[in-house]
């Protein structure tokens, strides 16, 4: 994501499903939002919430600055999103971490 | 990179937090795009305000939809409320129920329900209550509530176990009032039809019989005079035979339309101070009768002889309710632009308070050791409303009873040919056709005329009417039966009215004028006359008509 966005509801539906068009139906997502200078409420609800969901194997959210950290942290603690989701600072372990959930195949999330 | 130093942005972020505490969470603040602690803290109340802002829409809708909750629960058609089930305290209930009860709510609560409950019920509605509570069919479900009125409020009960606490009932109560009165009318209604049936069946006969004996009584009492030992007899005779006819009148009226007919303009105080005579001889020598009539003119299109009967019927009640020296008073007065009242008082013993709603119901009398037939208020009140009018009552025990008739004003003044017939004038010897296949009946009515001054010529059947007519050619009014064995009075008057367009007719029958087509009797030259009948009220008739003679000699 370039630096300076800011996501409204919509914008973070499109993103998602444009992504996911381009797996054959099961994605490791990393998502850096390292360029982030905000995000509301409702396009948190709205990235939680969005039918591609459920086809997202686990997600890798790439922060940089405190406040992408503090917006990583907020949306999966606050969204609890139903796929295992982690926050790193490095793209490195994040690629890493995806591909260690990758082997372990597809399986259950509990969503609490 | 922001221009604004850290203190600044800050500062912004204390007046933010400040708004939010006064409740604005509409703001937001702007991210500076250093992406540092401050702007992650700026996020953060962002995040903070949205929430806070989505959780009072939130309540506000749930607030205004609990708002609709308790307006529906308590402006609800029907009574609810929450008992204790081991004292039947009421816990909770909707305003419907203490509207209904006329007790203001708060005074209602922890009051007994069974209270509220005669007597008699209350066994049974304990049992129903705890049937209820167990999901069982109840052993019965109407009760009734007696209210700060004391009035009873039959109601319908049904109910359920509340979820959350099990030692209590949710109830609810619906005042099936209306049901009840629609239902009662319905027994009336169907009471009526058979007794419709029945009269219809017997009039006929009956009246023609008693046409007899009322005419010849007539003619007897005229012949002797009225020194003659024998007129008092044959007064009794006629009041017997009169009393038989009114009862037959009013059970036909009761279960069938009042026939509609165009009627003169009248003054309402000039049928009443003609009614005089006969109120008189109703309440006897023991009561009085008094006349408050207004000196204005009470121009009214209502039939003499239905007002005649009101004013009858309620002299009867005003006699039997005043064993001695009693006054009945008949005032006159207009109401508004729109109607006059004729009030009947009397200062009898008035009727018991639990009676004077049932009291103009078919049937209903408070009369149990004189035998009344309930049927005359509700007569009268039928009357009334056929005029369009209304009857009211008061009464209070042991002062007496008053009735008003409303009856609507009609615009222009009273009719001339009315006050004419008003004032007697205009006796005439005319040439009468009588139609009647029963001879007695014919023979009567034919020697009633004669010994009046006319010339009659009679028929006992259509055809033989027809010829006659065409015979006579010089005929000033057809009186003729409605129904004979080989026609109807109507063809007969139709074959005649060919010939004579505007020839008056007067049709008698004992049944009601209902056997004749409305279109027929809204004839302005056409008069309906119900058996027996009185020879006075032909040559009325006659008068109303219009109907041409000679002067009499």
């Amino acid at each position: 994501m370039r630096k300076g966005l800011e996501l409204d509801p919509v914008k973070v539906v499109e993103t998602l499903a444009a992504q996911l068009s381009l797996t054959d139906g099961f994605a490791l997502v990393l998502v850096d939002i390292r360029g982030m200078i905000s995000m509301t409420r409702r396009a948190m609800h709205a990235a939680s919430n969005s039918p591609v969901n459920d086809s997202t194997a686990a997600m890798a959210i790439l922060a940089g600055n405190p406040v992408s950290t503090f917006i990583g942290n907020y949306f999966i603690r606050c969204s609890r999103p139903p796929y295992p989701a982690r926050l790193f600072h490095d793209e490195v372990e994040a690629r890493r971490w995806l591909l260690e959930e990758i082997k372990g195949g597809p399986r259950v999330v509990a969503n609490d | 990179m922001s221009s604004r130093t850290i203190d600044q942005r800050l500062a912004d972020a204390t007046d933010f937090v400040l708004e939010m505490s006064d409740g604005n969470y509409a703001a937001r603040l702007e991210p500076s795009e250093a992406g540092d602690a401050v702007d992650a803290i700026s996020v953060g109340l962002n995040l903070m305000a949205e929430s806070l802002e989505l959780e009072r829409d939130r309540r506000t809708r749930a607030e205004a939809l609990l708002a609709d909750e308790v307006r529906a629960y308590d402006d609800a058609p029907v009574m609810f409320c929450s008992i204790e089930l081991d004292n039947y305290e009421i816990v909770k209930c909707n305003e419907t129920m203490a509207k209904a009860l006329g007790i203001e709510r708060e005074k209602l609560l922890r009051r007994r329900l069974l209270g509220f409950l005669p007597l008699e019920e209350r066994g049974i509605a304990k049992r129903s209550l705890t049937a209820i509570s167990k999901g069982e069919p109840p052993e019965q479900t109407t009760f009734h509530l007696r209210g700060a009125d004391s009035e009873r409020i039959p109601v319908l009960v049904s109910g359920s176990p509340l979820e959350s606490e099990d030692d209590r009932l949710r109830l609810v109560l619906s005042d099936v009032t209306r049901e009840q009165t629609l239902a009662s009318r319905l027994r009336d209604a169907q009471k009526l039809e058979v007794v419709g049936r029945l009269a219809s069946g017997v009039a006929h006969d009956f009246n023609n019989t008693l046409q007899v004996i009322l005419g010849a009584s007539a003619l007897l009492a005229d012949s002797f005079g009225p020194e003659h030992p024998a007129t008092r007899e044959l007064d009794a005779i006629i009041q017997a035979a009169g009393h038989g006819s009114g009862l037959t009148r009013q059970l036909l009226a009761l279960s069938k339309p009042l026939p509609e007919r165009a009627v003169p303009r009248r003054d309402i105080n000039a049928i009443v101070r003609g009614c005089q005579p006969l109120l008189l001889r109703t309440l006897g020598p023991s009561n009085a009768l008094v006349l408050e009539l207004s000196e204005d003119e009470m121009p009214v299109r209502i039939d003499i002889g239905e007002l005649t009967q009101i004013l009858i019927n309620l002299a009867i009640n005003g006699r039997d309710a005043m064993p001695k020296d009693g006054v009945l008073t008949i005032r006159t007065r207009a109401v508004g632009d729109a109607c006059f009242v004729v009030e009947v008082s009397d200062n009898g013993v008035g009727i018991p308070r639990d009676m004077i709603e049932r009291v103009m119901d078919p049937f209903v009398t408070t009369k149990t050791e004189s035998g009344g037939t309930g049927l005359g208020l509700s007569v009268c009140k039928r009357i009334a409303e056929g005029w369009g009018g209304r009857l009211g009552l008061r009464s209070e025990p042991g002062v007496g009873t008053s009735v008003e008739i409303e009856v609507p004003r009609d615009a222009g003044p009273v009719d001339d040919a009315d006050a004419a017939s008003q004032s007697g004038a205009g006796a005439a010897s005319r040439r009468i056709l009588v139609a009647d296949d029963d001879p007695m009946v014919r023979n009567l009515i034919v020697r009633t005329l004669e010994r009046a001054g006319h010339a009659v010529l009679s028929a006992d059947s259509v055809g033989m009417g027809v010829r006659l007519f065409h015979e006579a050619s010089d005929i000033d009014v057809l009186v003729t039966d409605i129904v004979m064995p080989d026609g109807s009075g109507v063809e007969l008057a139709e074959a005649v009215w060919r010939a004579r367009p505007t020839l008056p007719v007067v049709f008698m029958s004992g049944y009601t004028g209902n056997a004749i087509d409305k279109g027929v009797l809204e004839r302005p030259h056409v008069r309906f006359v119900a058996k027996p009948f009185r020879p006075a009220q032909l040559e009325q008739l006659f008068e109303e008509l219009e109907v041409g003679g000679a002067p009499s000699q």
